[in-house]
């Protein structure tokens, strides 16, 4: 098929005679883009890339947009045929409407099948005679040639019709299941391949065939209803050469609860399976559009039920294989969907159960306009859904769902729909963009139209050029409001019409004040944001002359954004000169005639010290110009840029101006320029020294002249004598980086300079000078002079910096110490100096700083404390010396090294501590405690300064406890007299301690200084409590009562600790005594009744009769007698074995055999126990 | 201003409804006299002491020619030898120049050839250059003789009047012979017919708007 395909039936808006035509998109100059919308974007949403700002742009003037996208009308060719069959010929009313590309048909409650062309012209009407008794027709279906048309009847007959001449060429009686009504019917892609639903809910396929010239069909169940019945099915219909999905024919069904879609070619497959929301009063409804994806087509099914939109899209691989559907979104409604339909490939219409047609941009979901379809009387074929003709059978919820069936009253096709009413036909169409500028022009609606045209691609000019010269002549004859000025100035300005913008839409505005200076103001914007870039001379000249009397600097930027060719330079020029609008003076004059020397010999006039803007735009103007740039932006070309700075370069070294008067001084343009700005300009010649131009031999004797004439202009008096120490430091820079030789002349004056210059310098002109002395010296530049003369020029100017560095060269070392003292700006860097030579034995730092100590102290006291603490802590005490004369130094420098490792005599220590006591007396006691000095002698400087927590610490040390108390106590410093009496009880017998703590609580005014019991707390311990309370009888009870509990506990507890001693002690004499017992108790086996001495039987006592018997547990015994000369506590015989038992023997050696003693205390014990 | 004028007069004013355009540019030597010239033709001033032009001025006027109305937007250079290098801006996409001499002084003629060389050899080849000889009033002290310039002028093709702002002789007649030899045929045929640029096209839309609104 050719483009046919996308052939539409429009309609001539004003032309009442309402006949279709088929519109070429040539004709109306729309750009081969073959789907009308390739760029939907409904995707975007998916792939998540869809936030390019074009179309949000077009989503946002959406708004401005509505009531213009959708056409509405009635088709009265069809409607009146249609009625005039009815009343004619009894064709009944209207049942079924359907469409191809060539023919429009509409099927009749009494059997009669009308065609019409586009021209809405009746091509034949049908009525079989043979179906008279099928009732009305219930479905059409052309396949997609519109060579065949298939209609169905609502008792279940099924004919085919040729569409050529209107014959019926196929009956099919009992194509599907019998006492149905035919629902559906539909062609798939091929023509021998259609579908058709019933009322039982089932869908067939019919293929039709021709073999030896018989035309024959056949029918198969594709869907039995048993299992659920199908309300709609709803074939992918594509065109012949559109192969997306190779051989696969997908058709997508709706049973009430589920939409399917399979594949029933080449193999009957399920691809697809989603529930739909269950509202038993509602119909499914499907919808198919092939919609472009980038480059890419792609079926998309829209599908929904009730107030839920859903869209699916078929993936395919290649070669149409690997059918896969993915679904898209899912939408919620406010109102609930009676039909849906794609209109074109990026909208959507819904019709709702009230009969609002409402048109939806797919990618958005928005809805963009809503029109009311009532008066064409929609058609319902509810009578077909219930089977009404056949007498019912249906299933209830396929009654109920059926309602407002108007599957077959709404069809669509391309960017139109038809609407088949009782009434009339009526024809929704969508709006190309061209229909819309006309429409919305036509409507007076020019902000829309000329928003929507600037929107569109350049290539569509002719139709925007159309709308703006309507616009014109509109405006012309009514005037102009604001919003359609700036659409219109958008639309020329974005589709480049500039002789329009400035002639007749110039013209057209000129009249009026008010809309000259929007228009105005329009122009500038375009301008400004570089939209716009060439304007009408005349225009230009009236906007200059506008924007002079309102803002210079607007001015400014208009210039320097526009076109110079089509400025009237004369006026121009003579406006930024009078303004002062250097930037744009200078833009113009530079790029227009190439003239890089006037803006000096123009402005240097003008140039005054003060006058900042030019001062610093000029500058920058010889810097860009020196170093080939454009000013104020840019670049110069190429071949102007050697000549360009060589122009330049020539003008700042131009001895005199063109119209030289008498008096003037030569080299004008240099001298005003360093007039205004020394340092800036010298900055300027540095950076263009480092140009090509500077460079090499050639380029050397061009600095060496230019700084020739920069020495002679800038000579004292004019120049002051910090601008002569810039250019002498400047020159310095140049000779030290060896980038200018030093003749000796130049060098003779810069030295000059440099050494002459005054003392009223700034910190940094001297310390640049003291630089550019050092760096010549440095770099051997001036050996030509005495060092010493130097020296003293050096040391008169001031210059310590310099005067350091000929004594270094000089080897002078003794004297730079006082170099950085002297300088005032640097004497802190002293120290590091010291610190980086200490060791050098050479410099003599130790002699130097001896010598300039006391300098040092005052410069800072910290950091020489430093350097004496690492280095010189030995000297400390001479040090110390130094400064004794001055009290003021000594203790600021004490104050640093006396808290640290450094040992110092003890008078030193008390001449600081003397020190302290008058700087700062609240160090003092602290200061004390570290105990650095003879407590007599740190006694008489406190005491002498009055220092009395001092003086009664030093007193305490001193162990006079007493007299520091009554110290503190006559001056009323009762908590450290507490302290005092606290520590005093620590050192002191129980006596003294008491006597001190009496006289700290007899002090009257103790009890108003210190809580009542925090003093009992700390007293109690040392005082006897009956006395403390005495001494207290003032204090109320809550004072005591700490006190009074204190005691009651501790005599609580000390009668609790004497119990359990006693306790103790008793059972301990308890255990003594059963243990003595236990000993006591044992019997002693006497081995021989001899003794084991004197071998004599032991009843044989010898002299004595009192004798007695020794026994040891060993068994051996002895006479007592026998063994008192050997009284070691052993056995004599076994010693051994007594020493084994040696802590038993004891008690055994003075047992006696006297059993009536031990018989004796026996029951004593038992009665312990 | 006039052009302001001409254009509201358009949509009631001229019923043949035929608007040309054209540019048109002044050179010539310093001081001869072609901002006198055409403030003489367009505001119909003299000035004793007319400041000299920087750069380039523009000026408009519209003259009504039989049918047509013909608008002039008119380049007035400074003829400063330091503006030379603007020129060519301004005569490359002229449809018509007027090159002027001051016949008191022969330098100013001899550049005025220069200049006509430079138009016949840089400007687009169908331009209409007319040569003035201006300060005809101080004719005198006349350098320049008129059969010189006349022959010069047919030998290459060029208007030629000599002329005075000051007495305004010729000043409006030399406009309007541009005028006239302007190919006003061209300015229907549209964009296609004509190598001359931009300015056609405004004169096409502009013709067919006029025509419209007057239907």
């Amino acid at each position: 098929m050719d483009s046919e395909t996308n052939s539409i039936l429009i309609e001539d808006s004003d032309d009442s005679l309402l006949d279709f035509k088929e519109l070429n998109d040539l004709e109306y100059d729309i750009p081969p883009v073959a789907p009308p919308t390739l760029e939907s974007v409904l995707w975007d949403l998916e792939s998540e890339e869809g936030s390019d700002s074009t179309s949000l742009h077009s989503l946002h003037s959406l708004t401005q947009k509505s009531k213009s996208m959708l056409y509405h009308g009635i088709l009265q060719g069809i409607s009146s045929q249609v009625a005039s069959a009815g009343e004619r010929v009894s064709a009944g009313l209207p049942t079924v409407i359907s469409n191809s590309v060539k023919f429009v048909a509409v099927g009749t409650s009494h059997g009669f099948a009308l065609a019409f062309d586009s021209e809405q012209k009746l091509c034949w009407c049908c009525h079989d005679l043979s179906t008279n008794d099928q009732g009305a027709i219930s479905a059409l279906a052309f396949n997609l040639d519109s060579t065949r048309l298939l209609v169905g009847y609502e008792r279940g007959y099924i004919s085919m019709i040729d569409t050529n001449s209107g014959d019926v060429i196929r009956r099919l009686p009992d194509a599907h299941a019998p006492q149905s009504a035919v629902l559906h019917l539909r062609f798939t892609s091929l023509n021998g391949l259609a579908l058709s639903g019933d009322s039982a809910g089932c869908v067939f396929s019919l293929t039709f065939n021709r073999r030896l010239g018989v035309r024959t069909w056949d029918s198969k169940c594709l869907f039995s209803g048993a299992r659920g019945e199908v309300c709609v099915f709803e074939p992918l219909v594509q065109d012949h050469h559109l192969q997306l999905l190779g051989h696969h024919i997908l058709v997508a069904m709706a049973t009430l609860s589920k939409v399917i879609v399979i594949a029933i070619r080449p193999r009957l497959k399920i691809l697809f399976t989603q529930q739909l929301p269950r509202v038993a009063t509602t119909l499914p409804l499907l919808s198919w559009q092939i919609v472009s994806v980038g480059k890419v087509l792609q079926p998309v099914l829209a599908w929904g039920r009730s107030n839920e939109l859903n869209y699916t899209r078929v993936l395919a691989g290649l070669n149409g294989n690997k059918l896969r559907l993915s679904q898209l979104r899912s939408v919620r409604l406010s109102y609930t969907l009676s039909t849906i339909h794609w209109i074109g490939s990026r909208h959507l219409v819904t019709i709702d159960t009230s009969e609002n047609l409402r048109l939806i941009e797919v990618r958005t979901q928005r809805e963009l306009e809503v029109i009311d379809i009532t008066s064409a009387g929609l058609v319902y074929s509810s009578a077909h859904f219930k089977a009404l003709a056949l007498g019912g059978g249906v299933s209830e919820a396929f009654a109920l769902a059926g309602e407002r069936a108007c599957y077959s009253s709404i069809v669509s096709r391309g960017d139109q729909l038809l609407v088949l009413g009782t009434k009339n036909v009526q024809i929704v169409k969508l709006r190309t963009w061209s229909e819309r500028l006309n429409y919305l022009s036509d409507q007076g609606r020019w902000a829309e139209a000329l928003n929507l045209a600037a929107e569109e691609n350049m290539h569509r000019d002719k139709a925007a050029m159309v709308l703006l010269e309507k616009f014109l002549i509109n405006l012309i004859q009514n005037g102009v409001d604001r919003d359609s000025l700036t659409a219109a100035v958008n639309c020329c300005v974005k589709l480049n019409k500039i002789d329009l913008l400035c002639n007749d839409l110039w013209d057209a505005v000129a009249l009026d004040q008010y809309t000259l200076e929007w228009y105005y103001t329009l122009l500038i914007d375009h301008i400004s944001d570089g939209s716009l870039y060439f304007l009408n001379p005349s225009v230009a000249q009236a906007l200059v002359t506008y924007l002079h009397q309102k803002s210079p600097t607007l001015l400014e930027n208009v210039l320097l954004s526009i076109d110079l060719s089509c400025l009237d330079l004369h006026q121009v020029l003579g406006i930024c000169r009078k303004n002062k609008l250097y930037d744009s003076w200078i833009h113009i004059t530079t790029k227009t005639m190439g003239d890089y020397v006037s803006p000096l010999t123009e402005f240097i006039g003008e140039l005054t010290p003060d006058n900042h803007k030019l001062g610093n735009t000029l500058l920058v103007y010889v810097s860009a110009c020196l170093s080939g740039l454009g000013y104020p932006h840019g670049k110069i070309p190429d071949r102007d840029v050697q000549r360009i700075k060589h122009d330049v370069l020539r003008c700042l070294e131009t001895v005199h101006t063109v119209h030289a008067v008498e008096n003037e001084q030569n080299f004008p343009y240099l001298r005003a320029l360093l007039k205004y700005n020394t340092r800036e300009c010298l900055n300027v010649v540095e950076i263009a020294f480092r140009e090509v131009e500077f460079s090499g031999e050639m380029g050397l004797l061009q600095r060496q002249r230019l700084v020739q004439i920069l020495l002679q202009i800038v000579t004292p008096p004019e120049f002051s004598d910090s601008e002569v120490i810039i250019l002498a430091c400047f020159i310095s820079r140049l000779i030290t980086s060896a980038n200018l030789s030093a003749d000796e002349e130049i060098l003779n004056t810069v030295v000059q300079s440099l050494t002459n210059a005054g003392d009223k310098l700034s910190l940094r002109d001297h310390s640049e000078r003291e630089q550019a002395w050092i760096d010549l010296l440095n770099g051997q530049k001036m050996g030509h002079l005495d060092l010493d003369a130097q020296l003293q020029t050096a040391l008169d100017a001031k210059c310590y910096k310099v005067v350091e560095c000929i004594y270094e060269k000089q080897g002078k070392f003794a004297n730079i110490l006082e170099c950085y003292l002297n300088d005032k700006v640097r004497h802190v860097e002293v120290f590091s100096y010291i610190r980086k030579y200490i060791s050098d034995e050479e410099r003599c730092i130790r002699q130097q700083f001896m010598a300039n100590f006391k300098t040092l102290v005052d410069v800072d006291s910290k950091r020489t404390a430093d350097v004496v603490i690492e280095n010189y802590s030995k000297l400390a005490e001479q040090l110390c010396c130094i400064l004794e004369t001055d009290s003021e130094l000594l203790y600021k420098f004490l104050s640093q090294i006396i808290y640290t490792d450094v040992k110092l005599s003890p008078k030193t220590t008390e001449e600081y501590l003397r020190l302290l006591c008058m700087k700062n007396p609240s160090a003092v006691y602290s200061y004390v405690k570290l105990n650095l000095c003879r407590v007599e002698e740190a006694l008489k400087i406190t005491q002498k300064y009055q220092m009395h927590s001092s003086v009664a610490w030093l007193l305490e040390q001193s162990g006079d406890f007493e007299q520091a108390l009554n110290l503190l106590l006559r001056h009323n410093m009762i908590d450290s007299a507490l302290e005092v009496c606290i520590r005093g009880s620590e050192h002191l017998d129980a006596k003294e301690t008491q006597k001190l703590w009496l006289e700290l609580l007899k002090h009257p005014t103790v009890v108003e200084n210190i809580s009542m019991r925090e003093l009992l707390h700390s007293a109690a311990p040392h005082v006897p409590p009956a006395q403390l309370l005495e001494l207290v009888t003032d204090a109320n009870l809550g004072d005591i009562k700490v006190l009074v509990e204190g005691m009651l506990s501790d005599c609580e507890h000390d009668i609790q600790l004497l119990n359990s001693t006693f306790k103790i002690l008793s059972c301990d004499l308890h255990h003594g005594l059963a243990k003595f017992l236990c000993y006591h108790g044992k019997g002693i086996s006497v081995q021989t009744l001899n003794c084991n001495l004197c071998q004599k039987t032991l009843s044989n006592r010898l002299d004595n009769k009192e004798e007695k018997i020794a026994v040891w547990g060993c068994g051996h015994s002895f006479h007592t007698a026998c063994i008192a000369l050997l009284d070691d506590g052993r056995c004599p015989n076994c010693k051994t074995s007594a020493t084994h038992s040696s802590n038993q023997k004891p008690p055994r050696r003075i047992r006696y055999e006297s059993k009536s003693d031990s018989i004796r205390l026996r029951p004593d014990l038992e009665g312990h126990f | 201003m006039a052009n302001r004028t001409s254009a509201a007069q358009r949509p009631n004013g001229s019923t043949q409804g035929k608007i040309c355009q054209f540019k048109l540019v002044l050179l010539g030597e310093s001081a001869v006299g072609k901002s006198s010239l055409v403030l003489r033709f367009v505001k119909g001033q003299f000035h004793e002491y007319q400041e000299s032009t920087i750069g380039a001025a523009f000026l408009t006027q519209t003259v009504c020619l039989d049918d047509t109305t013909v608008k002039f937007e008119i380049w007035d250079t400074a003829g400063q030898e330091r503006y030379h290098s603007l020129a060519p801006m301004y005569y490359r996409g002229a449809q018509a120049a007027i090159v002027v001499y001051d016949i008191t002084n022969q330098d100013t003629f001899a550049r005025a050839k220069t200049w006509v060389k430079e138009l016949q050899r840089q400007a687009s080849p169908n331009i209409v250059i007319a040569l003035a000889g201006n300060k005809q009033d101080l004719a005198n002290k006349r350098m320049v003789e008129y059969e010189e310039a006349q022959a010069h002028a047919e030998e290459n093709g060029l208007l030629f009047m000599e002329t005075s702002a000051k007495t305004a002789m010729n000043v409006n007649d030399i406009f309007l012979a541009i005028a006239k030899k302007l190919p006003k045929n061209e300015q229907t045929t549209g964009p296609g017919g004509s190598g001359q640029g931009r300015r056609l096209v405004e004169g096409d839309s502009g013709a067919k708007a006029a025509g419209n609104c007057c239907k």
